[in-house]
């Protein structure tokens, strides 16, 4: 990651805003939306910045492991990094808003589910936090260039 | 699976999503059909509802008759659903307030008439109705936050949608009605 921060970088602003970037396809209000659901959800928001930020370290060090041994366990490590990402996508933000998850479940549960969200962004980042553990993101430089043949 | 597979699978299906949600979920004010039985689809005639307004007290869908009516399924912490209220209220104040008729059901059990009366007063108009009405929400198959309907003034539905209210869409759909 000290290598490439601006890989990290630009991966956390693409996370932070893939929410309002895909709903742009079909409403000119997504940024007015995403901007002021940032203001009045404060606990919301902040556990949204925080899984944007993992998000991009997960993927830059996805990225970086990809073809150097540091942990030798990246496929596991990348599915679980998905399945967390994906699960705050998608329940992370609003089920019952217009959304992928809405056409699979009734609105009942999908309204349920949102009042719920902040707890599922949680899991979503401690899955996250996982996965770069098992990527070799807790790992120092100096170690793994040892194992390195 | 690959995870590259997975990533771009999860991609498409979200770009998908986005880019269908106009044709799918928006039935236009000219696609009338029938207009003489009931129904959810646009030129049908809406179900009956009972509703209890905190205030104004029972609200059933014939106390509508003789004025379009917007109906808008939403909770008090949508905030897309705000947003498209403050343009409806906006159209409300330039075509004097009383051209047409709101209802705002609000679907999420938890939540009380005092915080719909709050919300009113934020992004509403005194005139407009307020209700809960999950059973509604029901009988109406709605599927997601932000669902709108469009009755002209027999009772009969001209335009449904669930997209986030964009004050330029307003017009197209009321001013034929009005």
């Amino acid at each position: 990651m000290k290598e490439k921060p601006l890989l990290v970088i630009a991966l956390v602003v693409v996370m932070f805003f893939v929410t309002p970037i895909i709903q742009s396809f079909s409403t000119s209000l997504a940024f007015e939306i995403w901007f002021r659901d940032l203001y009045q959800k404060p606990l919301s928001s902040s556990l949204y910045i925080i899984f944007s930020v993992l998000f991009g370290m997960f993927i830059a060090l996805y990225l970086y492991s990809k073809n150097r041994c540091i942990d030798c366990k990246t496929s596991k490590a990348t599915k679980s990094g998905i399945a967390g990402t994906l699960l705050g996508l998608t329940i992370g933000v609003c089920p019952a808003c217009f959304s992928f998850i809405g056409f699979l479940i009734p609105l009942s549960v999908s309204i349920f589910l949102t009042a719920f969200a902040p707890i599922f962004m949680i899991g979503s980042i401690a899955i996250i936090l996982y996965s770069i553990f098992r990527v070799g993101g807790f790992k120092s430089i100096s170690v793994n260039r040892e194992i390195e043949p | 699976m690959n995870a590259k597979v997975i990533c771009f699978l999860t991609i498409s299906i979200m770009l998908i999503t986005a880019i269908l949600d106009g044709d799918l979920w928006t039935e236009p004010v000219s696609a009338q059909t029938s207009e003489s039985k009931e129904g959810l689809q646009v030129g049908a005639v809406a179900p009956d509802f009972q509703l209890t307004d905190p205030v104004k007290g029972s609200i059933t869908k014939s106390n509508f008759t003789g004025k379009p009516l917007f109906i808008f399924f939403t909770a008090t912490w949508c905030t897309p659903c705000q947003i498209g209220a403050q343009n409806l209220a906006r159209y409300d104040d330039e075509h004097g307030g009383s051209a047409f008729n709101v209802l705002i059901v609000f679907i999420d059990d938890k939540q009380t008439d005092n915080q719909f009366i709050d919300w009113k007063k934020q992004f509403g108009r005194d005139d407009w109705y307020i209700a809960k009405g999950i059973e509604m929400a029901n009988n109406y198959q709605v599927q997601f936050l932000d669902t709108k309907y469009v009755f002209d003034k027999d009772g009969i539905i001209k335009w449904i949608d669930v997209k986030p209210l964009e004050y330029p869409s307003i017009d197209p759909v009321l001013s034929p009605l009005l």
